[in-house]
């Protein structure tokens, strides 16, 4: 009889698998494939994570033994990298175990970091909060995981009142984030990485994605290999190892950027070769208001067209030095219906004073020649840190947002966050807080002179490094006694330098975590190693000082009922003491935060999946449906009714948060303009910064780890060889940069990794002993608020020869 | 039927043929192992590097004097390309081939974060482009006393993208002057796999995955780099016998169950 119902079980489950497998299949839908946790034969467990770099979201298989990490893999379940890495990922285990790891809380006594205890770090900071709780700030991170950033949001927006909180990736997609809003009146990309594997041609803006997102440049010219054709074109303001793989290389002036795509849509117009069907059907059209907004005012097809009269091919040509010959042959390819075109960018285009015109252009061809809504035609955006959209878009930790695309001047906003977080009505300000560039800004300038930011926290990131023009924006820190700077870091950095209070953190795989990568899936890992000495979760940090404060009696840290904001039970509803490190692990606290951010996400459609079905998923792209089946359901394709629920039956296609309410997206005409500091006599020549394939931003996890190092020891600069040999240069050489805010010596490397073309020269900007961001121009775009770091004026000369500068003064 | 027969004769007899071939060749191979092996004390040491040569060059003219520079021919130099001495089946000074298993593995190892983890290059690189790896890389070939092993995974042309050089830029402002070691204390774990066997001389199963390892023969073949080199280079189709471990297996694939094999259990 048992072995009859253990027969009848087995039978049933096998088939209930074997049907849900081929259900899957069939729509294309993630396998739920658990990794196996038994320890394999040579006692190395696997477990996945996605990778800790950037915003790809590849998945890695960990190897772990005795607490350690000893191997990584590339995941070959995961639908993002296929089994693939770069040698970033390859080498990401490395990261834990630099020797000069944070182990210890450390306060700043007579000008020394000494070693304090946590109960009294804690204590410093939460003092620090309760006596000027509307001068705190947070500055974040697009590499915070998904529970850490809204803990975080939590403390400042529903706990503080003051809204100042900021992600760094105010430095790198807050462009995109307007480029989606004015177009899509949502954010984030509609289409996913599977466009790389259906589109004819991918273009490339200002972008090198064979160095700084490798996997999926593989993923493209991989399909050469298998016999596929793809035409690659790069449109850059250097030669790069993308270039080498292009069919056509279009070397633009920096900046003129906006007047390709203008020529292109001027092309599309004047061949009568754009999209009718596409644009009455799902588009109107919008200019921009006097002053720079988000949303502009309305315009129409006969304006649009008329303002773009003037961007003729020769016209373009003059502002671009572009071919005209070449932008009629990009006009060409838009105005073909047989072909699919996908758009790649990410810095080039997003760190630019006009950065959210330069998206809305983007979108605004593909949309004009209907380049959109099928897989293969998408205009994306790509980021560069590995939670930027799941922390800081999603969760809102920008300083006007709130989580799940709810911004704080709107009143039913701030009232459904109250509600959703039961906070008792007008907790949460309407005020925005300070922008990235205003809160550092404010930080380093003296409190009697109107720099009204006491204390910066910063979490998860590296702003004495990346921050433009650092001496304004952070150095300056230095002088001003009564200003307190608490820095969570894994390594000494830049910024720990001019730290007060320096926390150290467990970083990747020594917490558990959930990231959102570029294509709006979320991704799940567990912790799987303990952090070094005393190194706790960032999260950790956030609701023990929240907890502190709520003992002194700050009454934001109370919810409507007089509870902690912060509430973490256990199976039987009862409260766990989390803030207490002891307890933290008790239960998973991630997962409690994750479920409590969830509720948010449904209102813009965003719906993230269940904390669970993350777990056994490679990551899943929102929203993520419960079907009919019983099953939930990801979304690759966004608006598109053959993969987003959410678009009423027969639509076809519906920007279902159109901006003018119709289901339509937006147009914009965006004029080229002038960048705000071009070269000139004196400093003449285009600097322009970046990364490189072998670092990982600002460096202080990949050059710890000696493969990585040795291949890439230092910054450089990288020059044309003509301009070196004007400047008695040659390769090894020390040269001298100079702009209006400060100078460098740097090696010049001639004929390496890329080329400039004469009268521009490139930096990376990884080193932290050699700090181009020094030099960098602190000019944001208006709307976005994203600085510029691809274009400034700069002098060369050779090191020992006299300054030209002084030259032209003299 | 007679014709059978006499087709099954003449397999015989050059299946008996090969055998002969195949067992002589096999003992002369072992006898130029152990007396070249001896020769190649130059690089037993465990953290020789085969292009030690590059340290003792003339150091390049900067690209500026090239015209100055008066190039000629060296003592080397030969004009005929038949004059060139060819190693491949000669027996030479130094052969990587029979370098002894510690220095191969301690090569691997001191190549490699972890086993698993793509291999450093050994050597300088373009930097601005890939295509010039497989210049050498895409069919295994031995210069001299370097070998380059043949690429194993042929669809991946981005080889950038993983294999970065060990010799830093490659320029020379970029090694004396700069303090390289990061000391991390990352240890990775160099342990292969147990290798399984059915039983005793049955084809063992490969202890590794074999995602991006497709062509066996750039590690395992003649110039390859493992310590393990194929006993029967003749045979082309490796997977037919041997097949990726279960162990390995288990951590990527859970055990799925025979939907319909219960029916036949009594």
């Amino acid at each position: 009889m048992m072995n009859m119902n253990r027969r009848h079980f087995l039978k049933s489950t096998a088939l209930a698998a074997a049907v849900a497998a081929a259900q899957q299949r069939a729509n294309g839908n993630y396998e739920n494939t658990e990794l196996d946790a038994a320890l394999a034969s040579d006692g190395v467990k696997w477990d996945k994570a996605p990778c800790r770099f950037c915003g790809t979201g590849c998945h890695v298989r960990v190897g772990v033994k005795d607490n350690k990490v000893v191997a990584i893999q590339g995941e070959q379940l995961a639908e993002v990298n296929k089994g693939l890495l770069c040698v970033k990922g390859y080498h990401v285990g490395g990261i834990l175990y630099g020797k000069d790891r944070l182990k210890e809380p450390m306060l700043r006594k007579n000008g020394k970091l000494e070693k304090i205890t946590w109960d009294e770090a804690i204590e410093v900071i939460a003092k620090r909060v309760y006596d000027k709780p509307s001068e705190f700030a947070i500055y974040g991170s697009g590499q915070w995981t998904i529970p850490e950033g809204y803990a975080a949001q939590k403390f400042i927006k529903g706990g503080l009142s003051n809204n100042h909180i900021d992600p760094n990736a105010r430095l790198c997609m807050a462009s995109a984030v307007t480029g989606y809003l004015s177009t899509h009146g949502v954010d984030e990309p509609a289409g996913c990485y599977d466009d790389l594997d259906a589109c004819d041609v991918m273009i490339m803006w200002g972008n090198n994605p064979a160095e700084m997102h490798p996997v999926l440049f593989s993923r493209v010219i991989d399909r050469r290999t298998k016999g596929e054709e793809v035409k690659l074109i790069d449109i850059g303001t250097r030669r790069t190892r993308t270039t080498e793989y292009s069919d056509e290389y279009l070397e633009f002036r920096p900046q003129s950027d906006l007047a390709i795509a203008n020529g292109i849509a001027h092309l599309l117009i004047k061949n009568g070769t754009y999209d009718k069907e596409f644009v009455s059907k799902f588009c109107n059209f919008r200019k921009d208001t006097e002053s720079p907004s988000l949303f502009g005012q309305a315009s129409t097809f006969e304006e649009y067209s008329q303002l773009l009269e003037e961007y003729t091919p020769e016209h373009v040509e003059a502002i671009s030095g572009v071919p005209a010959d070449k932008i009629r042959m990009l006009g060409d390819l838009f105005g073909r219906r047989d072909i699919r075109i996908t758009s790649l960018w990410c810095m080039g285009v997003n760190q630019h004073t006009r950065g959210t015109n330069m998206n809305r252009l983007l979108h605004g061809i593909h949309m004009l020649s209907g380049h959109f809504g099928k897989p293969g035609d998408a205009p994306t955006s790509l980021t560069g840190q590995p939670s930027a959209c799941g922390t800081a878009r999603e969760v809102g930790t920008l300083a006007h947002a709130l989580p799940g695309g709810r911004i704080v001047a709107k009143d039913d906003h701030r009232a459904d966050c109250e509600k959703l977080w039961n906070l008792p009505k007008g907790r949460i300000n309407a005020k925005p807080g300070y922008h990235t560039m205003k809160m550092w800004e404010q930080f380093c300038t003296a409190t009697d002179q109107g720099g009204d930011i006491n204390t910066v926290w910063v979490q998860v990131t590296n702003p004495g490094h990346t921050l433009p023009h650092l001496k304004k924006h952070f150095q300056n820190k230095k002088n001003l006694k009564d200003k307190f700077l608490i820095v969570s870091e894994v390594y000494p950095t830049a910024t720990t330098k001019l730290a007060d209070l320096v926390l150290p953190a467990a970083m990747w795989v020594e917490k558990n975590g959930v990231f959102g990568n570029s294509e709006r899936r979320t991704q799940q890992w567990f912790k799987m190693v303990d952090a070094p000495g005393n190194a706790r979760d960032d999260c950790w940090m956030t609701i023990a000082v929240a907890h502190k404060l709520y003992e002194m009696g700050l009454e934001g840290m109370k919810d409507k009922n007089g509870n902690f904001i912060f509430n973490i039970v256990d199976e039987s509803g009862s409260t766990v003491p989390v803030w207490e490190w002891k307890h933290y692990y008790d239960v998973n606290t991630d997962e409690q935060l994750y479920n409590e951010y969830r509720e948010f996400t449904f209102m813009k459609h965003k719906d993230v999946a269940p904390y669970d079905e993350l777990v056994k998923a490679r990551g899943l792209r929102w929203p993520v449906v419960k079907k009919e089946d019983g099953k939930w359901h990801e979304t690759p394709f966004r608006f598109m009714e053959f993969s987003d629920s959410y678009v009423e039956k027969g639509k076809g296609l519906q920007f279902y948060h159109s901006v003018t309410k119709d289901d339509k997206a937006l147009i914009w005409f965006c004029p080229y303009e002038a960048a705000t500091e071009e070269p000139d006599s004196e400093f003449p020549v285009w600097l322009c910064t970046g990364r490189v394939l072998e670092h990982w931003h600002t460096g202080s996890m990949t050059r710890r780890i000696p493969q990585l190092r040795n291949a890439m020891p230092h910054a450089y600069l990288e020059m044309n060889p003509e301009d070196a040999k004007e400047q008695g240069l040659s390769n090894g050489d020390i040269a001298i940069i100079e702009t209006r805010r400060g100078k460098i010596e740097l090696p010049v490397w001639l004929d390496g990794r890329g080329h400039p073309p004469r009268g521009s020269i490139f930096v990376p900007f990884f080193d932290e002993n050699l700090l181009i961001n020094e030099l960098t121009l602190g000019d944001i775009d208006p709307i976005s608020k994203e600085p510029d770091y691809k274009k400034c004026a700069a002098v060369v000369y050779k090191k020992g020869a006299p300054s030209p500068l002084s030259k032209s003064k003299g | 039927m007679p014709e059978r027969a006499k087709s099954n004769k003449a397999t015989t007899i050059i299946v008996a043929i090969v055998f002969t071939i195949s067992v002589s060749g096999f003992f002369m191979g072992m006898r130029q192992t152990v007396s070249e092996t001896e020769q190649s004390e130059f690089n037993t040491s465990p953290h020789a590097e085969i292009d030690t040569q590059h340290y003792s060059a003339k150091p390049a003219v900067d690209y500026r004097d090239i015209s100055q520079a008066g190039f000629g021919p060296n003592a080397d130099f030969k004009s005929k390309l038949s004059s060139l001495k060819t190693t491949l089946n000669e027996q030479s000074h130094i052969s990587p081939l029979l370098l002894t298993e510690e220095s191969l593995r301690a090569k691997r190892v001191s190549r490699r974060a972890y086993d698993g983890a793509p291999p450093i290059v050994p050597h300088p690189i373009a930097q601005d482009n890939a295509a010039s790896c497989l210049q050498c890389h895409s069919k295994a070939t031995r210069i001299d006393n370097v070998v380059a092993p043949e690429i194993s995974h042929p669809e991946y042309t981005s080889c950038t993208q993983c294999h970065v050089s060990g010799k830093g830029l490659g320029s020379r402002w970029n090694t004396a002057e700069f303090d390289l070691h990061t000391g991390n204390q990352f240890s990775g774990n160099h342990e292969a796999a147990p290798v399984e066997r059915a039983y005793d001389n049955s084809p063992p199963t490969i202890p590794h995955t074999v995602h991006m390892r497709q062509n066996c023969m750039s590690c395992h073949g003649e110039l390859g780099t493992s310590p393990i080199r194929t006993s029967h280079p003749e045979r082309q189709s490796c997977t037919q016998c041997h097949v990726p471990s279960g162990q390995v297996d288990k951590a990527n694939f859970e055990e799925s169950p025979f939907p319909f094999v219960q029916e036949l259990i009594p």
